[in-house]
């Protein structure tokens, strides 16, 4: 272990990464019923290569520890005991230590990796007696075997059925081995930050090349004005091709939540089907990161609050298992991803009952059935009685609900009683580049992303009218709209503009309650690519970035919710000091 | 104006310019400062810069260098100094403080100055504008006294935060 090469280890440590996924995958498809003899196969491939690799580079225990592993699958496969549940989760185990083993010796290369308890129950399923009566003949009763685990009753009949699967196993076993080529990974690890630079530049090459379009028509030569559209349409591909770079698919996120819903369901002692849809589908890295949370959120909770228990389920006619359904599409131009379970559904008045108990209900408050669904998204609402270590803090659906609007996102819920709740989350493809509205004040531009924005309106005289001391009102379609400044709301609140000059930005605040923003005019729509501020100013409210226009200028990016948020708490402030006048 | 720097005079004293630290000398509000060479990515003339709401007064906004957005500092603002006129000699020095990358607006860029260990001196209590807590010391070339900045300090992140809670507290 002394001469341990750190390239070389680094390089298994990926690989095996990759490998411990791929095998997870397949522990998870022993369960299902349709599996095909192929899995066993693929299985004892990942198993054989990690324990090749770790011997390879002198991860001595690992090496050893798989090779267990290693001689449990091939019984397996071989028929000699049974993928019963309690195999499976062992087999998980195994995953999970290894993918444990892996991150520790990421940290420090010479970490003693092993677990005595496991490499017991493993080899007490390689010395079992019982597996191997049951090779040579059907056993007489049931019984556990020392290694722990029941094994099945197989009269004659199911065993000569498993006698020929094995032989299946044999048969395809020669045809899988010869239709499949090694697998190649035909792609490369590259840095974020070397994608980054790559996507400054590009973007500046964009601008400049903005430049040099809308001045070639003072080009004396025609073969110069040819070159220069050429190159405006491969930049603007190159352009395309490295926004692209940061898509990453949905696979492993989702590949994590089978893992998820099958723990869940097992804690809470749930007969769940999960399916699973969309999993190609791409979107920016940073975004895939950051739903991973909110999913496992969304699906403990279908698993665990959304689906009855067994036996209610069964007395309500529905079928004995419960399904759970994550899938994600494309649609215009975002992405959508869905939780769905076939459960209870959500009672709204039970969510009001428990609401107004908690005291984030008022006795006074009558919300619509919509609203009532919002309320599982408040921190610290839970329906459950107890808190158990799937649910019942109330924290969950709080974190689903910041991590999408994190993202630009939203959550909507679709819920009939008796029958099932969807989330329905809606997300931008990239976190990268957005649509924006560029809007000038004074001398300044700023950016306001186009999802925030509900309408644009050119304002005419008569159409403000002034509410006491400082309040005005947008009249609109028979509608008051309260109307703020936009300079006032980024704090230059000494600036005066005629009123009438002004075009009005029509904004929807958490709550769905319009406002009108003015500004001095609208300059135009356009694609931008969102520039993350340096650490000393991310945290100014507000703001969600800065981005370049094509003038070189870097502008910044507003963060609309937010600024309207932040007012409206400097208003209560400032009403209740003035209350405090009054008293 | 120091011409140590001049590699002629490197030439003969090679052993002596090894120890010894360069930094890029500038003026403020009529004083003399250096920082570290190594601390300074590039110089760049003024350029637009555009404001940010509710940033504190010394932050002058943010500017686009070759595509990645830099927050620039006055650094005469910063130090407490009165506010200049911008004039023709005014410039920027970007400062690679990883991870933040901070641009700084200068008065003037003098030149660079090369100074012996031993030529540095602990920062006096001289009557100067700056907190002395900023200085890492001086050095004397020709007539004058160079102040040396210890920018990592003046310009820290923590310094940001405490900003942070007085513009919440607002």
């Amino acid at each position: 272990m002394a001469d341990l090469d750190p390239e070389l280890c680094n390089c298994f440590l990926d690989e095996a990464k990759e490998l411990l996924e791929g095998a997870e995958r397949c522990f998870l498809d022993l369960e299902k019923a349709d599996r095909g003899p192929a899995v066993f196969d693929h299985m004892l491939r990942l198993a054989h290569n990690l324990k090749g690799s770790a011997g390879a580079v002198g991860f001595d225990g690992l090496s050893k520890f798989t090779h267990k592993l290693e001689s449990v699958l091939l019984r397996l496969k071989n028929g000699e005991c049974s993928s019963h549940q309690k195999l499976i989760s062992l087999l998980l185990e195994c995953g999970d230590f290894l993918n444990g083993a892996v991150a520790l010796l990421r940290q420090n290369l010479f970490a003693k990796v092993t677990n005595e308890e496991l490499s017991l129950r493993l080899e007490s399923i390689i010395n079992c007696k019982i597996c191997e009566k049951l090779k040579s003949g059907p056993p007489d009763a049931p019984q556990a075997g020392p290694c722990g685990f029941v094994h099945p009753v197989l009269d004659e009949e199911q065993f000569l059925e498993g006698e020929r699967r094995v032989a299946d196993v044999q048969k395809s076993r020669w045809t899988v081995s010869k239709s499949k080529e090694p697998e190649r990974d035909d792609s490369i690890r590259v840095g974020l930050e070397r994608i980054d630079r790559l996507m400054n530049n590009v973007g500046e090459l964009v601008i400049l090349q903005t430049g040099l379009s809308q001045t070639r028509h003072l080009l004396q030569s025609a073969v110069q004005f040819e070159t220069v559209s050429q190159m405006d349409k491969i930049i603007r591909e190159v352009q395309e091709i490295t926004m692209a770079l940061r898509l990453v698919p949905l696979s492993q996120t989702f590949q994590k939540m089978r893992r998820i819903v099958r723990d869940t369901s097992q804690a809470v002692l749930k007969e769940v089907e999960f399916e699973v849809s969309g999993e190609d589908i791409e979107l920016d890295k940073n975004v895939v990161e950051q739903l991973s949370d909110p999913l496992v959120h969304l699906l403990r909770n279908a698993v665990d609050h959304g689906l009855e228990p067994t036996e209610e389920r069964i007395r309500s006619g529905k079928s004995r298992q419960g399904h759970v359904f994550l899938g994600a599409y494309h649609s215009g131009g975002r992405v959508v991803i869905e939780v769905r379970d076939d459960g209870k559904g959500l009672d709204p008045r039970r969510l009001i009952a428990k609401a107004r108990e908690k005291r984030l209900l008022s006795d006074e408050d009558r919300p619509t059935d919509e609203q009532a669904y919002q309320l599982i998204f408040a921190p610290g609402f839970s329906t459950k009685e107890e808190v158990t270590s799937t649910s019942g803090r109330g924290v969950g659906m709080d974190v689903v609900k910041t991590n999408i609007a994190a993202l630009q996102g939203d959550v909507a819920i679709e819920t009939t009683l008796g029958l099932g709740t969807t989330f329905r989350i809606t997300l931008p493809l990239t976190l990268a580049i957005i649509d924006g509205i560029v809007v000038k004040l004074g001398t300044e531009r700023y950016v306001l992303p186009l999802v925030q924005v509900s309408e644009t309106v050119q304002i005419e005289t008569g159409q403000i009218s002034k509410i006491g001391e400082t309040g005005q009102v947008l009249r609109l379609r028979n509608e008051n709209i309260p109307v703020c400044g936009l300079e006032i709301m980024l704090g230059h609140a000494n600036r005066q503009r005629p009123p009438m000059r002004s075009v009005g930005i029509i904004v929807h605040d958490e709550l769905n309650s319009p406002h009108c923003m003015l500004v001095d005019q609208i300059v135009g729509q356009q694609q931008v690519v969102i520039k993350r501020l340096g650490h000393e100013v991310h945290w100014l409210a507000g703001l969600m970035g800065a981005a370049i226009l094509a003038d070189g200028e870097a502008v910044l990016i507003l963060d609309v919710q937010d600024l309207l948020r932040r007012r409206a708490e400097s208003q209560k402030c400032e009403q209740r000091n003035k209350q405090r006048e009054a008293v | 104006m120091n011409e140590t720097t001049a590699p002629s005079a490197e030439s003969n004293q090679e052993r002596v310019t090894n120890e010894a630290e360069r930094f890029l000398a500038f003026s403020l509000n009529g004083e003399k400062y250096g920082i570290p060479l190594l601390k300074v990515k590039e110089v760049i003339e003024l350029t637009r810069i555009t404001p940010i709401p509710y940033a504190p007064n010394h932050f002058k906004g943010i500017m686009n260098l070759r595509g990645q957005v830099i927050s620039v500092i006055d650094l005469r603002l910063k130090l407490k100094m009165s506010k200049a006129e911008v004039g023709s000699l005014s410039a920027i020095i970007i400062l690679d403080l990883s991870p933040l990358c901070l641009g700084v607006i200068v008065d003037s860029i003098n030149c660079v100055l090369a100074a012996e260990r031993s030529e540095i001196k602990p920062r006096p209590d001289v009557e100067s504008l700056v907190k002395s807590d900023y200085l890492l010391g001086v050095i004397r070339s020709d007539q004058d006294l160079v102040l040396l900045l210890d920018v990592e300090r003046t310009l820290n992140a923590e310094d940001f935060q405490t900003i942070k809670t007085q513009v919440q507290a607002a």
